[in-house]
């Protein structure tokens, strides 16, 4: 059914396409990439899981998601990713990838690795009718409640001091220092900023995919792929590579199962043979 | 002034060391009250660990998705061995190292258009791509998510006689032996003038380039062949365990390599072999702790990102450190 | 003789500035030619489409009559033409002999060869390359110091090295005396003046002492175009250059 393939591809995609803004946020200000992204993604869906089957309120399991993966993010900064501002690109992603490790394996210590599985919350079950067919009515939510997202991170980082400094420090990172605006409390909102949002797309995604330690994994490689093909240092190449992404995977899935996430990385080496800046990227960011 | 090699001032001893090392490892292993099996499976990942080190100690390319070249000789040469198409283990072997050091040849092409985070980045997609090949539209080759079981052990056979290496022993001797002739290929090569172009890229690529040197063109070659070295140590790995399995494939595969190598020391060749021994053989040992057991791998993780922090040389790195600064003062 | 270097009308624009203005040069082979201008007056980004690490605009660079506008950086060195940075860019963790030995590699082996197995002894040359180059810029005595362990000035003139064991016919020098003391200057000078013999030099320099004590001709840039060109004499009294330069020159 192609139409509902369609809109899981939407769905996916903007669940990519919020992991994908946490993730080039990061870079682009930053110039950290986070390999211990998908490891938020995966602590948000964990907390939010937690407090949902508590306190029955999802809304409530959301907003800790977010709240406690933004605290992990703080946590983190300040105790170890920010030595690491001045050491060299392959350092960063080394020690990211063993804070993805260290995340994972707590996590997992904790709660076993069994799969948990998350009802979808009381307002977004059943299914809803579309022309013809019909569909979950939670993933359709999905989309709304990224586009939510969307739009509150669209108001700070276009309307906020911080957002400026954010997004002037991604042209320039050596201006934003030469200001003297406080680059160590800006690093540390801005980390935390990001990884918050990727908490946020696991606890949303957390009723269609299960929550289990590893899950952050796959939403890793992926984000990245969704980063390439959108571009680099990009919002808007971000969220247009995140709906692709989603597309790709789903519509493939439709026609040809087995090649569903393959095709996600064909796309993503077509795009660096042909216009290796992504499609919205600007040329000679590296 | 007499040039040797650049950035190593070992001789030879190094590899009758290592040679002397392989003889002994197992009744090392037997003393501490761990198997020969064990002591295998650690060279196994130290054959693997030396084309990484190539790559990353040595010219600075950190790859994520070493387990493509890892997963792509292994399931071939076990594919080869069980459906008899090749009866001698080590044509089997050869098979699946050149097409591991094919597909190295391809990605390398891809991936080293970009450098840096990029390039890690896109290894870990292709990475993952190969592991989705192998999980679906493969299945039928690759046995899917079960693998691919009844690989036999290593045998030559020789016309009249054959040669079997079944037994523990005899196993770690085949497997042994290669590694040897894959550490001093190794050594050769960073020893070389090819190996001290290398090294420049790893010091400083813009000026390697603007000396005169092709840079993409030498990192294609040292990507393609540390793609064979995991071809082969994929192929081993088969024969060793008599089972192929897809987690060959998998990013954790390709994350534990880099781990083994940072841990043991990038840039010192024998640095994956003793970052290989640690993990190995800790994990084994800490799973017999009770109280432990279920975390070994947060230890671990917690170790290696403290030797990234503070002891960036790994454990032979900072030996080999500490032995240059009492040769200068001594 | 011919030119051993010719650019004609060489320009680079970065989207709307124009940072290169058609400036066209001829450098005779055995001379030293200065390259002067303020800050942003676009030396650096002529010497970079020398040397091929960006591409021009539009113009052309000619080396030894060959068209090498296109060429990279690269084949630019393999051509004959070496380069020194006025940021010092060397192989920090290797030794000083090292360091010189990698171009040496190159000027020698070519800019690829796949000799996984062989041995420096091999190399056709190498060996006296490194020692004099070694030798030439007065590092003899630190060959098996690393390069990071170096003073500032050694640094410097190991930077020198590493262009000249490229065996350039053309060394560009990028800001040679750049954050040195005066005795060091001097020394450098005095190096450049023993490289003269044997290799044409362009040089870019703000330090004007250094310019008029070396150079056979000396070119002034201002916003990206040549106001002046000529003997050292000429410049000195060219009115324009004067205004240029606030302040003026001595």
């Amino acid at each position: 059914m192609i139409e509902a393939q369609l809109l899981n591809g939407v769905a996916l995609g903007s669940i990519l396409a919020l992991v994908a803004l946490g993730l080039t946020i990061i870079f682009g200000l930053l110039g950290l990439v986070n390999f211990a992204h998908g490891a938020f993604f995966m602590v948000g869906a964990y907390a939010g899981w937690i407090v949902y089957t508590q306190t029955g309120s999802f809304v409530l399991g959301v907003a800790t998601a977010l709240v406690f993966a933004f605290i992990v993010g703080i946590v983190v900064e300040r105790v170890l990713i920010r030595f690491y501002y001045k050491r060299p690109p392959e350092d960063q992603i080394l020690v990211t990838f063993g804070l993805n490790i260290v995340l994972v394996e707590t996590v997992r210590a904790i709660f076993g690795g069994k799969t948990q599985l998350v009802p979808s919350p009381s307002w977004g079950q059943g299914a809803v009718q579309i022309a013809d067919f019909v569909y979950p009515q939670y993933r359709l939510e999905v989309v709304g409640i990224v586009a939510l997202t969307l739009a509150v991170m669209w108001l700070i980082l276009f309307k906020t001091r911080l957002g400026l400094i954010v997004r002037a420090g991604i042209d320039d990172a050596l201006i934003v220092n030469i200001l003297g605006i406080n680059v160590n409390r800006t690093f540390m909102l801005v980390f935390a900023l990001g990884v918050a949002v990727a908490g946020l797309s696991g606890i949303i995604d957390a009723p269609i995919v299960a929550v289990y330690p590893d899950m952050g994994t796959d939403i890793l490689v992926q984000s990245f792929v969704v980063v390439v093909i959108g571009g680099v240092g990009s919002f808007a190449g971000a969220i247009l590579g995140g709906i692709v992404a989603g597309e790709i995977v789903s519509v493939t899935t439709a026609f040809a199962p087995d090649y569903g996430q393959v095709m996600l990385y064909v796309a993503m080496a077509l795009v660096l043979i042909l216009r290796p800046q992504g499609l919205l990227g600007v040329e000679g960011r590296a | 002034m007499k040039l040797g090699p650049v950035g190593d001032r070992s001789g030879l001893w190094v590899e009758g060391a290592v040679a002397l090392f392989l003889v002994l490892f197992p009744s090392i292993f037997a003393a501490i009250g761990a198997g020969t099996d064990l002591a295998t499976r650690i060279l196994i990942l130290g054959l693997f660990g030396l084309g990484v080190d190539l790559i990353f100690g040595f010219t600075g390319l950190l790859s994520f998705g070493q387990a493509a070249f890892f997963g792509s000789g292994g399931f071939i040469t076990a594919y080869l061995l069980i459906h008899n198409i090749v009866t001698n283990s080590l044509a089997a072997l050869a098979i699946g190292t050149i097409a591991a050091a094919i597909f190295g040849a391809v990605i390398g092409a891809l991936a080293l258009r970009q450098v840096g985070v990029y390039f890690a980045m896109l290894t870990l997609a292709f990475g993952q791509l190969f592991y989705f090949l192998d999980i679906s539209p493969l299945r039928n080759f690759t046995g899917s998510e079960n693998g691919l079981p009844g690989v036999p052990k290593p045998t030559i056979p020789l016309g009249a006689t054959t040669l079997d290496f079944s037994s523990s022993i005899g196993t770690y001797v085949f497997v042994a032996a290669l590694y040897f002739i894959g550490f001093v290929v190794a050594r050769r090569i960073v020893r070389s003038p090819f190996g001290a172009v290398l090294r420049a890229i790893l010091e400083n690529p813009q000026r390697a380039a603007a000396v005169g040197h092709r840079v993409p063109r030498y990192k294609l070659v040292v990507f393609t062949i540390a793609a064979a070295y995991g071809g082969l140590a994929g192929g081993l790995l088969g024969m060793f365990q008599g089972y192929m399995p897809p987690e060959a494939f998998s990013i954790d595969q390709s994350g534990e390599i880099i781990v083994m190598t940072v841990i043991g020391g990038s840039g010192t060749l024998i640095g994956p072999l003793v970052g290989a021994g640690v993990w190995i053989y800790l994990r084994q040992e800490l799973q017999n702790i009770d109280a432990i057991a279920g975390i070994w791998k947060l230890i671990l993780g917690l170790v290696f990102i403290l030797l990234i922090t503070g002891f960036r040389r790994g454990i032979v790195g900072g030996i080999m450190a500490l032995a240059r600064r009492w040769r200068r003062e001594g | 003789m011919s030119a051993i270097l010719e650019t004609r009308d060489l320009t680079k624009a970065f989207g709307g500035l124009v940072a290169v203005d058609k400036v066209s040069l001829t450098v005779e082979p055995g001379t030293i030619t200065a390259l002067i201008g303020p800050n942003g007056a676009g030396k650096t980004t002529f010497f970079k489409m020398l040397s091929g690490e960006i591409p021009p605009t539009s113009g052309e660079i000619y080396f030894k009559e060959k068209d090498i506008t296109r060429y990279d950086a690269t084949r630019t060195a393999q051509l004959g033409i070496g380069k020194s940075y006025q940021i010092t860019q060397i192989f920090p963790s290797l030794t000083v002999a090292e360091n010189v030995m990698i171009p040496a590699l190159a000027a020698r082996r070519g800019e690829f060869k796949l000799d996984i197995f062989g041995s420096m002894g091999r190399v056709d040359g190498l060996e006296p390359l490194v020692e004099r180059t070694i030798a030439a810029v007065g590092l003899a005595d630190r060959a098996q110091f690393r390069a990071q362990d170096l003073a500032y000035g050694e640094k410097r003139r190991l930077e020198i090295g590493i262009a000249l064991a490229t065996e350039p016919e053309l060394l560009l020098l990028d800001e040679p005396a750049a954050g040195m003391s005066p005795s060091e200057t001097a020394e450098t000078v005095a190096l450049i003046k023993e490289l003269r013999s044997t290799v044409t030099i362009v040089i870019v320099e703000h330090d004007m002492d250094v310019v008029f004590g070396l150079a056979d001709r000396i070119m002034v840039l201002q916003d990206g175009a040549t106001i002046a060109l000529g003997a050292p004499e000429e410049i000195r009294a060219n009115q324009r250059v004067r205004e240029a330069y606030l302040g003026g020159l001595d």
